[in-house]
């Protein structure tokens, strides 16, 4: 066979080709290292007459580099469509959900807690924590709330079987204020706390009311303290909680252990003050008040100092305490206390 | 506490619309509960007189009544129980539409036609108060529409704190507002009947308990309904009318805060009134008809014989004013808060009076409403004073207090001038002496909760109002935590737990006493409420576990297959006597691990998840945790489960839930569990340590063992074969039966060798598994496979 003839064929040939194993033939048929048609031409030139050698030599070299490039060039292409022809058949239905990476939930309340403390933390306050279990001392007694007070009534109480060195019955803390009489106790001023913890308070339980629920306190003590600097914190503390565009207002509010006492309510974040929804109904989150009770605070009251062991004249300090759960349950709509302490997944899992 | 718009404009004209004053009020410190305009809403019902009242002849628990419209008479059926004849009471006629927009017709209620309807108040739409039919005053005209006779009127409910009994009154309220507009309010004291008449025996024998006892005496008393407008106002503070007198004390109760209490005199034996500590086995049937065993720490009020009234509580019905009562004693005292608060909790027994005496009262407005009923019994029932008596044993001295000008700075957080303090102090009543950096402060009788100078300091940034307070950052000063109140961070922790798939939650801190001897507590070591409740709630829970499960029964109640939580929080329980709390940390993995998807099978949970879920969370403890023995705990699968160590002592179980115990919370699916107390977690900061970066060589070993040959047993004999190379150990295949013998099982597993100063040879590696698979079958007879 000349040379002339196999390019013709291998070209027309190599041209007709739409599979890679058609492909591997015709090459071996060609270019095989065997047997293949220009190999044996190649191979054979030693029988060529010298004087023909060179030139069918060089038209021989020639072709098979000319078909080499062909060769892969069409193996390039045939390798492409192959790819392809693959990808096409691997396609899968995309809509398909993908495989699930579930990370669990932190409970509302114990995330709550947590972005609360980092606010306080940025103040230089600490966290402390005390018993659930306490005495009637730290509970009431140092907390200018004696026996026989009106102010007991608001502190429905759970008693336990088992009394106290003092004789009295211990209790289930109904506030969070006996860890700031805890503290002052075994600290000097200058202090700065807060306290998060459980509660408890012996109450028929309804949508808005629970027997155990959360409460965080706060407490700062020191020379010229003042409720000016009560205002400020908590002021700073609803902005980086809530928003940077609240406001918070100060009236007057009684608790036993605080003298000036006050009532902190945070402009309603329902209304935004306005007392009415955007479709001029009365707005319900904040009974068209334009305002949500947050907290209570005030000037730590001159007979816990005394109780503790403070002198009175040297140091003020003021203290707060708020319910986490109210707090939660304004800001994220929900409407029934209970909901935070049933496990229900239907509600854990909204705070992803 | 309920105060009119109609009866504040009487003692103060205010400036303000109705919401201003209570925003006023609000920022005073008195919040607003609620605000409403109440009148009757009905239409078409009008005054009528109940002429005769008969049984129903078919029915036990109605009535039917012939009353008078004006025109004629009328028969109506009436379910209600205090009716009576010669009462004026609400008709609505046919047609009438009530206050909740139903309409009246004639109908016949069991085969008696009715021509009509008697309303109470609900259906008047004038309050919630269903209790019984309105009574009219006797003065109303018959025939007349009803909202003739009840006008509208402006009621607010304002919250009092506990510390400020005076405001729980019209004249309380109208001097805090009085002070904004700088005025004095009008029928102030002074105006009232000033002098006391002498002559009544009355005798304190517990001053403590009793430092003033006012008594008046009224001959010639007619005892009658009230005209309207005291009716109106009793009604609408929630108040019902009973008679002219008992309705005095209630309306000056309202107006002065201050409780009465109206004797009829002549059943006080020896005409006498004598205040005590109750005797041995008496006792005293009061108003509410109920009879109250009296303990010898409870005070009353005693005639000549017995005790006739629980001091500042309730009056006696025997000596109730009636309607044949025509001399009454009118009692105006003051009583030891302490005292009557005691015996009302003993007594169980809570009164409007109660509740004002508790909170302090004091003998200056004891007076001053004594004075303000005499002239109302005057009017009202032509009652002419007789005797009296002011038994006022120890008159109280004048609280003073020194107010520093630093103190206002500081506790008000506000700079004001000193004149201005001054004018504010005058204006609150305290009557400032100027003195040497402050002043000294007369506190005003109706002001028992102020008792320091910062109560002073409050009042001042009241009346110039709380939101002058300007905003002052605090100077940084820290103090640090003492370690016994520090408690421990578990951010870290409850991380990697969700990080693993499970949801954190909380749960309550009481649990169910009869579900405890199942995971091994006794009722000696539980703490106990003394005052639970409900059964349910009785205990404080030992162990998070129970709770925990509980959670999963309700959550597989509603359809879920699979289930992970875990709870951190305190657990108690009564050591000896010692109640101790501590926290601890449970989890709980039910049912499907990972859910069938579209991708993967479905996978149930099981002791090796749970396994794997505690040596996950082995690295947040302060010492690595060990799963290599079992206990025995009967709530636990006796094969499938854990004694969790730490640092060489038992810190917890984990394990499958004993399907016996997980029957009992309708669990049907696996279900692991495990608590751990929670005072072991608390890592240490990393260190590092450094790594070889030569490749590392991994060789597969499969050995036929005895099945009793644990794993943990070959695995430490392969790492003292070859203690340096050795990097990791990792079994992927255990299987027994087949081709093995009997007792028999096959181990295989990989062992991964990382050289540190030179690349393995061939040689090397063959001599290193030659050792491990010699020292296996040395020490634990195993066959090379």
């Amino acid at each position: 066979m000349d040379l002339q003839a196999i390019e013709k064929s291998a070209t027309e040939e190599l041209e007709k080709i739409g599979d890679l194993r058609s492909f591997e033939t015709l090459y071996i048929r060609i270019l095989g290292r065997k047997d293949g048609e220009l190999t044996r031409i190649l191979r054979s030139l030693g029988d060529i007459p010298a004087d023909q050698r060179r030139s069918v030599g060089q038209e021989a070299n020639r072709l098979r580099e000319i078909l080499e490039e062909k060769f892969s060039s069409k193996k390039n292409a045939l390798e492409q469509a192959h790819l392809t022809q693959q990808i096409q058949q691997t396609d899968v239905d995309v809509t398909l959900p993908g495989v699930p990476f579930q990370r669990g939930v932190a409970h509302p309340i114990v995330q709550t807690i947590r972005e609360m403390c980092d606010i306080f933390r940025q103040l230089g306050f600490d966290v402390a924590e005390g018993p659930d279990i306490e005495t009637d001392f730290h509970n009431f007694g140092a907390l200018n709330i004696p026996d026989n007070h009106p102010a007991r009534d608001l502190h429905d109480t759970f008693y336990l079987h088992h009394k106290d060195n003092q004789g009295l019955p211990l209790l289930l803390r109904t506030h969070t204020s006996p860890v700031q009489v805890r503290l002052m106790k075994s600290v000097k001023p200058p202090v700065r706390m807060i306290a998060p913890g459980r509660v408890y308070r012996h109450e028929a339980v309804d949508a808005t009311h629970a027997a155990v629920f959360h409460q965080i306190e706060g407490l700062a003590v020191d020379i010229d303290i003042t409720f000016a600097n009560l205002k400020s914190t908590l002021a700073h503390f609803a902005k980086k909680f809530f928003g940077s565009e609240t406001t918070i207002r100060l009236r007057p509010g009684y608790f036993p252990f605080v003298e000036p006492g006050a009532e902190i309510d945070v402009l309603c974040f329902g209304c935004r003050g306005g007392k009415k929804n955007a479709d001029g109904t009365r707005c319900s989150l904040c009974k068209a008040t334009g305002w949500i009770e947050l907290l209570g605070a005030g000037m730590v009251h001159p007979n816990v100092f005394r109780a503790v062991g403070y002198d009175p004249k040297k140091y003020t300090g003021f203290a707060f305490g708020m319910g986490i759960e109210r707090v939660m349950m304004a800001r994220a709509g929900i409407r029934d206390i209970r909901y935070f302490l049933e496990s229900d997944l239907r509600f854990l899992e909204q705070f992803q | 506490m309920k105060i009119l718009w109609s009866w504040l404009n009487e003692l103060i004209a205010l400036p303000w619309s109705p919401e201003e004053t209570a925003e006023k009020l609000t920022m005073l410190g008195f919040p607003l509960e609620a605000l409403r305009t109440t009148g009757a809403s009905a239409t078409d019902v009008i005054a009528a007189k109940i002429v005769t009242v008969e049984k129903h002849p078919n029915a036990d628990r109605l009535s039917v009544a012939r009353v008078h419209d004006g025109k004629s008479e009328r028969v109506v059926v009436c379910g209600a129980p205090n009716i009576a004849p010669g009462q004026i009471v609400p008709l609505a006629v046919p047609g009438a539409r009530l206050g909740d927009g139903s309409v009246i017709q004639l109908t016949k209620i069991r085969g008696v036609e009715s021509s009509g309807m008697l309303c109470s108040e609900r259906e008047l739409g004038l309050s919630e108060d269903h209790a019984g039919i309105l009574q009219l005053p006797a003065d109303v005209k018959l025939g007349v529409d009803v909202r003739q006779v009840i006008e509208s009127e402006t009621v607010f409910d304002f919250e009092i704190p506990p510390n400020r009994p005076d405001g729980l009154s019209h004249v309380g309220i109208a001097r805090e507002l009085a002070r904004l507009i700088h005025k004095t309010i009008e029928r102030d004291e002074g105006k009232s009947e000033k002098k006391i008449p002498a002559g009544y025996g009355v005798k304190i024998e517990d001053k403590q308990g009793c430092p003033r006892y006012i008594a008046r005496e009224f001959v010639g008393v007619r005892v009658q309904p009230s005209p309207a407008w005291v009716v109106r106002r009793l009604t609408h503070c929630g108040i019902r009318s009973i008679n002219n007198i008992v309705d005095i004390t209630n309306y000056v109760l309202l107006e002065w805060g201050h409780p009465l209490h109206a004797f009829d005199g002549e059943r006080l034996q020896n005409d006498q009134i004598i205040v005590r500590r109750a005797r041995a086995k008496e006792s005293l049937r009061a108003l509410d008809g109920k009879i109250y065993p009296l303990s010898l720490e409870d005070l009353v009020i005693a005639d000549g014989a017995v005790p006739v009234a629980i001091a500042g509580i309730m009056g006696g019905e025997d000596t109730g004013v009636t309607e044949a009562t025509r001399r009454i004693v009118l009692e105006s005292a003051v009583f030891d808060p302490s005292s009557v608060r005691a015996s009302s909790r003993r007594l169980g027994l809570k009164s409007e009076s109660s509740i004002r005496f508790e909170r302090g009262s004091d003998p200056e407005t004891a007076r001053l409403a004594s004075g303000r009923a005499a002239r109302l019994i005057a009017e009202l029932s032509g009652g002419k004073p007789k005797r009296g008596a002011d038994a006022f044993p120890s008159k109280p001295k004048k609280t003073t207090i020194d107010l520093s000008h630093r103190r206002v700075d500081v506790l008000g957080g506000i700079a004001l001038p000193a004149d201005r303090v001054q004018k504010l102090l005058t204006s609150l009543d305290f009557s400032p002496v100027k003195k040497k950096d402050g002043w000294r402060c007369v506190v005003p009788f109706y002001r028992k909760d102020v008792q320091s100078d910062a109560d002073v300091v409050e009042d001042i940034v009241r009346l110039i109002g709380y939101d002058q307070v300007p905003d002052v950052a605090t100077r940084v000063a820290t103090a640090t935590i003492p370690k016994e109140l520090s408690g421990q961070d578990f951010t870290a922790v409850s991380s990697r737990l969700r990080g693993f798939g499970l949801h954190e939650t909380l749960s309550s801190s009481f649990c169910p006493e009869e579900k405890t001897p199942a995971f091994g507590f006794s009722t000696e070591e539980l703490v106990h409420v003394a005052n639970p409740l409900n059964s349910e709630e009785a205990v404080m829970r030992p162990t998070l576990i129970v709770n925990l499960l509980r959670a999963v029964q309700k959550n597989v109640n509603q359809q879920r297959s699979s289930v992970a939580l875990f709870e951190i929080g305190k657990i108690f329980s009564n050591r000896r006597g010692r109640m101790n709390e501590q926290v601890s940390l449970a989890m709980v993995v039910y049912g499907e691990w990972r859910r069938k998807t579209w991708s993967a099978n479905a996978q149930m949970t099981g002791i090796f998840h749970l396994k794997g879920l505690l040596e996950g969370l082995s690295v947040e403890m302060r010492e690595p945790i060990h799963l290599d023995q079992r206990r025995d705990l009967k709530f636990l699968h006796p094969m499938e489960n854990f004694d969790v160590r730490s640092g060489g002592r038992s810190i917890g179980w984990a394990g499958v839930l004993h399907p016996s115990t997980a029957a009992e919370y309708d669990l049907r699916l696996p279900c692991v569990v495990a608590e751990i107390d929670a005072a072991n977690f608390g890592r240490a900061p990393r260190t590092f340590a450094e790594y070889s970066r030569l490749p590392f060589v991994e060789r597969d070993i499969a050995v036929v063992v005895d099945k009793t040959v644990p794993w943990e047993r070959l695995q430490r004999v392969v790492w003292e074969a070859e203690p340096n190379l050795l990097k990791e150990v990792m079994p992927f295949d255990v299987f027994a039966g087949g081709t093995l013998a009997p007792g028999k099982k096959s181990v295989a597993f990989r062992v991964r060798l990382q050289p540190t100063d030179k690349t393995l040879t061939d040689k090397e590696i063959a001599s290193t598994t030659d050792r491990i698979t010699a020292a296996l079958r040395h020490h634990c007879g195993a066959d090379l496979r």
